[in-house]
């Protein structure tokens, strides 16, 4: 399995998510700049938190623009991996790639802490590690993590078991259905607003994200025809 | 309409006054350094490289009295930070600057272009910025809407900055007091690592090399803002706007990266780098040229510009952020350009190294400034200052004991003081943990990194009790150090070295001269003892509000080392069955403490004073415990005494402590002495720890598991349920800040 994490101008949990995989998990990383337009050889792609091109706009919406975007949408289409955390959820939503999007927090302040999340669907590419209905505890640190979707699109992702974590407890930003990540209808496009790969060491705190980056090295490698 | 004056006219009509010059200046510059009178342009550089903020000529020969050097200190002051030597061939690079005035003017901006300024300092040393914290202090938010708003709005800008730019803020304080409702205070600290080979200097020199300009353009923001920071605010300050910067992270995150990837990979490149900061390019580019004894020759036409129509004076002084002044061997000036190109930058040769030493600028077809370098930098008259014991403290006599009947209800009303109580509400709207290196963030004694691929671990802290400075400058300038170690210490780390900023009102006034003397001798005592030298810092001066000055707030910033991060120690008592121990005295230490203020609305009296040496010892002690893995958990006492540090413990982890305190009377369970802390020890370590801290220690009990906190004082016990006392300590700044009267 090999990954790449996509560093766009303003990204800054890049180097987070490349340590998570490269020094604790030892496997095979790298970095990729948002200027490339290929993803070849890669069988998953992260998209780091951060703040893209500053996020002055809409948070995400300047970077789906990116060269290297039309190369992450056709690894979601290969069935390859694709993960956004924090600015990288905010870059799914705005790429379309994940229904939604990330509005202001309701305290309307930037809030960093540590939140529990629900597991609330272990079937995804990203979550087999863990088990349905466990709680775990992972950082958040974000100004713009609440979600919202209309109601349709809501019942829809709840009918196809799309939230895979939710809030446990207080509701730190106000998203709707206490949504902290969903995936797409095929499991392998996961966008979450907490930070696995900050609760990767026990020196830092914590390390209930590592079985979401396990599981991801667990999963077997998809060849497209083109390969 | 180049110059909006003759020479003749500003001899005659003065406006350098307005620019904090005076006319002995002007007329030693003119009389002595020219021997010609200066034209407008010039005269306004002078002012501004001649101000306290860029020349500290009131403070440098108290500033003399600081040691700054020590075998690891690799830079002292100078430099755009200090540079400290952390073994294995990696350095720490950091520094602390205040911002003041534009935080009080406008509280968003000036805190973000605090922040970003301090960064800026930090990355252009060659480190790679990785930590921050900051030293806040407001007015009381009790019943003042404007001072919630300007707290609020404070932490937004520090937050909203250091957010973006992806650097963990880890620590810091946030006090409140009376004193600095007309005059906020923020002062940034920032910490950079790097590979001590990467190390970078303010240097300009080498003939024909190019002086290049990266970053933001330049606009009309902040055009006197180091002649703004030498004056006194009054009434008039809201016509002072335009002195206050904007800043832009996403601007500041891309300059960063393309910095740091000249330095790193092409080091050979450039000759040196500096930091556009206050009195922007005058200030870079006169200092660069003076290091390195150079000339300098600069086309201000070539300065990218965000509007039209701007005069030399005008680009020279601007403050606009996010802007870097670079020195390039000549011949590889494009290099640089591809590099800054790739993070969409835009490098701009603006002139060149010239021999001779004149630092001569060309604006639309003129000359318009002709003068030696040496004039702007080197030659800044230093004003001798008068200075007058205070009244106040000739006639101190020692704090009367505050009374306190019910322990229990005191310390409730102590946890609940802004300055004491949980500043949860403000910290966590930074993120303190990205770049996952954060082992404890904030709300401890120190914030502590790992060296990311080393078994080191950082505590840094910031420091600044501006009541004891007032009650007496030289022991409370002692305090100030011994506190800032006492927190690294408790962190399990050894104290490297500090960095200040020196808060204080107008320098004018003999006593405010005095206080600033004597505090910076204590701080200087109890540096050279603790061999933490002084390695950067600032001064802030000035700090008054319609002539009502704030306390003295000395802050000191300290950076340690925890040789064995697996041995880091924190405030939180770990196990049941734990014995505690009271290190250190506690007499009736309630000179400035919050128990006096909230008692007696006020603060008086003299402090005990504090034997650095005997301090200096028991540091020494309790690290060799900590190293020795047998201290479980350490907390110095600080603001709201004992009572607090033992609640503090205790927050979070569900468990309490059963104490006796044998003859402590019920106040002194709220005095704030020197060099005391709460330790949690494992019960088969008792009797080693005992050996080896001696008469310090007193066994007071243990931890229990029951979650209540039960002490044993003089004349009554004090039993309290932990988890309502913590409630109360998170509940009071929120309450206050959602607070409608």
């Amino acid at each position: 399995m090999k990954i790449a994490v996509i560093v766009f101008p303003g990204s800054n949990c890049d180097v987070d998510l490349y340590e998570a995989f490269h020094s604790v998990l030892g496997a095979d990383v790298e970095y990729v700049s948002h200027r490339e337009h290929s993803l070849a050889g890669f069988d998953a792609v992260m998209l780091p938190g951060g703040f893209s091109y500053g996020d002055y706009l809409r948070c995400g919406a300047i970077a789906r623009f990116a060269n290297i975007i039309p190369a992450v949408r056709q690894m979601a289409e290969d069935g390859k991996f694709v993960f956004g955390t924090c600015n990288g959820f905010q870059i799914l939503t705005e790429m379309g790639l994940l229904p939604g999007a990330l509005k202001q927090n309701d305290s309307m302040q930037f809030v960093c802490k540590t939140v529990d999340l629900t597991v609330v669907n272990d079937q995804t590419a990203f979550t087999s590690r863990y088990q349905k209905g466990q709680t775990i505890q992972l950082p958040i640190a974000h100004g713009d993590g609440s979600y919202y979707a209309d109601l349709q699109t809501i019942q829809q992702l709840e009918d196809h078991h799309q939230v895979v974590f939710r809030y446990a407890g207080e509701n730190p930003n106000g998203s709707l259905h206490d949504i902290a990540g969903i995936c797409n209808r095929q499991g392998n496009v996961l966008g979450m607003m907490p930070h696995p790969e900050r609760a990767v060491e026990v020196l830092l705190g914590g390390t209930d994200g590592l079985p979401l980056f396990q599981s991801l090295l667990d999963q077997q490698t998809v060849r497209t025809e083109a390969e | 309409m180049e110059q909006a004056m003759t020479p003749e006219e500003i001899k005659e009509q003065r406006p350098y006054l307005d620019w904090s010059l005076t006319e002995h200046e002007y007329n030693y510059i003119a009389d002595s350094l020219l021997h010609r009178l200066p034209n407008y342009t010039e005269t306004g550089l002078f002012a501004a490289m001649w101000s306290e903020h860029c020349s500290y000529k009131k403070s440098k020969p108290v500033l003399r009295l600081f040691p700054n050097s020590g075998p690891r200190v690799l830079q002292g002051p100078g430099e755009g930070a200090g540079v400290v030597d952390i073994d294995d061939g990696q350095a720490v690079v950091f520094k602390a600057e205040s911002h003041n005035h534009p935080t009080t003017v406008e509280p968003y901006q000036g805190a973000a272009t605090g922040v970003g300024g301090i960064l800026r300092d930090i990355f252009s040393m060659g480190a790679r910025p990785i930590a921050s914290l900051d030293s806040l202090h407001f007015g009381e938010i009790k019943d003042d809407a404007t001072m919630r708003y300007k707290a609020e709005q404070t932490v937004k800008g520090v937050g909203d900055y250091g957010n973006c730019m992806g650097i963990p803020t880890i620590g810091g304080e946030t006090t409140f007091d009376p004193c600095y409702a007309g005059n906020i205070l923020l002062n940034a600290f920032s910490l950079g690592i790097m590979d001590q080979a990467d190390m970078k200097r303010g240097n300009a020199s080498g003939v024909g090399n190019a002086v290049m300009y990266v970053g933001a353009k330049t606009g009309r923001d902040g055009i006197h803002g180091a002649t703004f920071a030498s004056k006194d605010f009054s009434a008039e300050h809201a016509t002072q706007r335009s002195a206050v910067q904007v800043g832009d992270p996403f601007m500041e995150k891309l300059l960063m990266e393309a910095c740091l990837e000249v330095i790193r990979q092409h080091p050979y490149w450039l000759v040196g780098i500096q930091d556009m900061g206050a009195a922007g390019i005058v200030s870079s580019s006169a200092e660069m040229a003076s290091e390195g004894k150079s000339g300098m020759d600069l086309n201000l036409d070539l300065v990218p510009q965000r509007e039209p129509g701007m005069s030399a004076y005008e680009i020279m002084l601007s403050e606009s952020q996010e802007r870097m002044l670079l020195c390039v061997e000549k011949g590889h000036e494009k290099d640089v350009q591809q590099i800054f190109a790739k993070y969409e930058l835009e490098a701009v040769v603006i002139g060149r190294i010239t021999a001779g030493g004149q630092y001569v600028l060309h604006h639309d077809g003129q000359i318009v400034c002709d003068i030696p370098v040496h004039t702007l930098v080197d030659d800044v008259l230093e004003e001798p200052s008068a200075e007058k014991r205070p009244v106040r403290l000739s006639e101190a006599t020692p704090a009367p004991v505050p009374v306190v009947t019910d322990a229990l209800a005191t310390l409730k009303q102590i946890l609940q003081q802004p300055t004491v109580a949980s500043a949860r509400y403000f910290t966590q709207q930074y993120d303190s943990q990205v770049r996952t290196s954060t082992v404890v963030g904030p709300g401890s004694d120190a914030g502590v990194l790992r060296v990311r691929g080393t078994e080191k671990g950082l505590a840094m802290t910031t420091d600044g009790n501006g009541r004891f400075v007032y009650l007496d400058p030289y022991v409370g300038g002692i305090r100030a150090v011994a506190e800032a170690a006492a927190n690294i210490v408790a962190a399990g780390a050894e104290p490297l070295a500090i960095t200040d900023c020196l808060n204080y009102g107008d320098p004018n006034d003999p006593e405010i001269f005095w206080e600033l003397h004597h505090s910076v001798k204590g701080m200087a005592d109890a540096c050279r003892e603790l061999e933490t030298p002084v390695v950067s810092g600032n001064v802030s001066l000035y700090n008054e509000n319609n002539g009502q000055a704030i306390h003295p707030t000395s802050m000191v910033g300290m950076v340690g080392l925890i040789h064995d991060i697996q041995r880091v120690v924190t405030i939180k008592a770990a196990n049941a069955g734990d014995r505690v121990y009271l290190l250190g005295k506690i007499g009736d230490d309630f000179a400035g403490s919050e128990v006096q203020k909230m008692l007696d609305g006020d603060i008086s009296g003299t402090l005990s004073p504090v034997d650095i040496k005997e301090v200096h010892a028991h540091l020494k002690d309790l690290l060799a415990a900590e190293q020795a893995g047998l201290v479980n958990s350490a907390h110095d006492i600080s603001e709201g005494g004992l009572g607090a540090c033992l609640s503090e413990v205790l927050f979070g982890t569900g468990l309490g402590m059963d104490l006796n305190f044998g003859k402590m009377s019920t106040a002194q369970l709220f005095a704030e002495p020197a060099n005391c802390f709460v330790i949690t020890v494992a019960p088969e370590n008792q009797q080693e720890i005992e050996q080896r801290l001696g008469d310090w220690a007193q066994l007071a009990g243990e931890v229990t598991a029951d979650g209540r906190l039960k002490v044993a004082l003089s004349n009554q016990e004090l039993v309290a349920d932990v988890s309502e006392l913590e409630t109360l300590y998170e509940e009071a700044i929120p309450c206050l800040m959602k607070s409608k009267a």
